[in-house]
């Protein structure tokens, strides 16, 4: 069968919003939470998440709360779904495969030594 | 005189807003079923942590609602001793506006964006966050969200300008305005998420061709193979430092690579 959506792209802070989120899988966190837990600025991982909920990684929705009596806006919340906890674990395994890849390239990157 | 008509006012505005606190943490107490159901999840015994997280945010809820009905009190406590309308911190009159906003407020918007300076959400603890007041966004600040969502499809903008609403008023006043400056930075790579078409940034065309275009004006007086190879490392030069994620994704593969240590210098 047919791959549903390709996989996001691995860049350092999508890996980094995917550690967050399954650092804390029982958790729905949103935006600034997972900012908080990533160790990114605010406002910087909406296109992350996008990305991620449109390869069906994420699941999102809206607080169950009324704004007025809260006296501010519902909050978005974010969860992985349970294929895309997988997907993710996988996809980070990958990635640190591939820098273990660039190390067996380059051996003197180990040790620190650029020269 | 002025103050007594006000505080006729008030007081009948908190009492309302007292009665609807009421209301609603009883709901929440009594497991409210509208609340604690989430419709769209199935019932599945492996769904035991949904419900879980649920009551946890429940009791978030609740917990902003005690606090807010802790003020609600006070204010009410400062009519009966005469000292409503004027700040507790520095014991100026608050301005009308802001009590007609916010009728239970203790402190004018100075004192009070002080105070939340001091310890908040920086530790986005979600009690801590629902706990506080929102804090004031400021008009400019406002603008760059409301441009950074009319630059996303126009599905999309009503969603995002809710979301971006909400993570504004969790922020202390000093981290809303470079966090509109980051959303609108990312804005038309958030559009791009949402279409999902691959296509060249017009930024990044706009920033190596201009800086190109430039020089090889300024090197034609020098001659032209000087103005085509210096033309060409200006827009090379120019490219690398526009796709930052890209770069920024090698030097993580390179860190990553020298084995996970203190990225410190080795001795």
């Amino acid at each position: 069968m047919a791959p549903e959506s390709p996989d996001p792209r691995m860049t350092q802070t999508t890996q980094l919003v995917l550690r967050a989120l399954l650092d804390h899988p029982a958790d729905e966190l949103y935006g600034l939470e997972i900012c908080a837990k990533a160790g990114l600025p605010s406002g910087t991982i909406h296109p992350i998440l996008a990305r991620l909920e449109k390869a069906d990684w994420l699941e999102s929705r809206w607080e169950a709360v009324d704004p007025r009596e809260q006296g501010r806006p519902r909050r978005r919340y974010y969860r992985l779904s349970p294929d895309g906890a997988v997907r993710a674990r996988v996809a980070l395994a990958r990635a640190t495969e591939g820098t273990a890849a660039l190390r067996r390239l380059r051996p003197g990157l180990a040790s620190g030594g650029t020269a | 005189m002025n103050n007594l008509v006000n505080t006729v006012v008030a007081r009948e505005r908190l009492e309302v807003a007292r009665h609807e606190l009421d209301r609603s943490i009883s709901m929440l107490e009594g497991t409210g079923p509208k609340l604690a159901h989430v419709p769209e999840y199935p019932q599945d015994p492996a769904d035991a942590w949904k419900r879980l997280s649920e009551t946890d945010r429940n009791g978030a809820v609740l917990a902003s609602a005690g606090f807010q009905r802790a003020e609600v009190l006070n204010a009410l406590q400062r009519i009966q001793e005469g000292t409503y309308g004027t700040c507790v911190d520095c014991r100026a009159l608050i301005p009308e506006g802001r009590l007609e906003a916010r009728p239970e407020a203790s402190r004018c918007v100075g004192c009070q964006s002080k105070r939340d300076r001091l310890p908040r959400v920086r530790t986005h603890a979600i009690g801590q966050a629902t706990a506080s007041k929102p804090a004031r966004v400021s008009r400019r600040t406002q603008c760059a969200t409301g441009l950074a969502v009319r630059l996303l499809p126009p599905v999309d903008r009503a969603r995002y300008r809710e979301e971006f609403a909400t993570e504004l008023a969790d922020l202390p006043r000093c981290d809303q305005a470079p966090y509109a400056v980051r959303l609108v930075c990312r804005s038309w790579s958030l559009r791009r998420s949402l279409t999902g078409k691959r296509s060249v940034r017009p930024a990044r065309v706009l920033v190596v061709v201009i800086p190109g275009a430039g020089s090889a004006v300024c090197l034609a007086a020098l001659g032209w193979p000087a103005a085509i190879l210096g033309s060409v490392a200006i827009m090379a030069l120019m490219w690398t430092v526009s796709s930052l994620d890209r770069t920024q994704h090698l030097v993580s593969l390179i860190r990553a690579a020298r084995g996970g240590q203190a990225p410190t210098r080795k001795g």
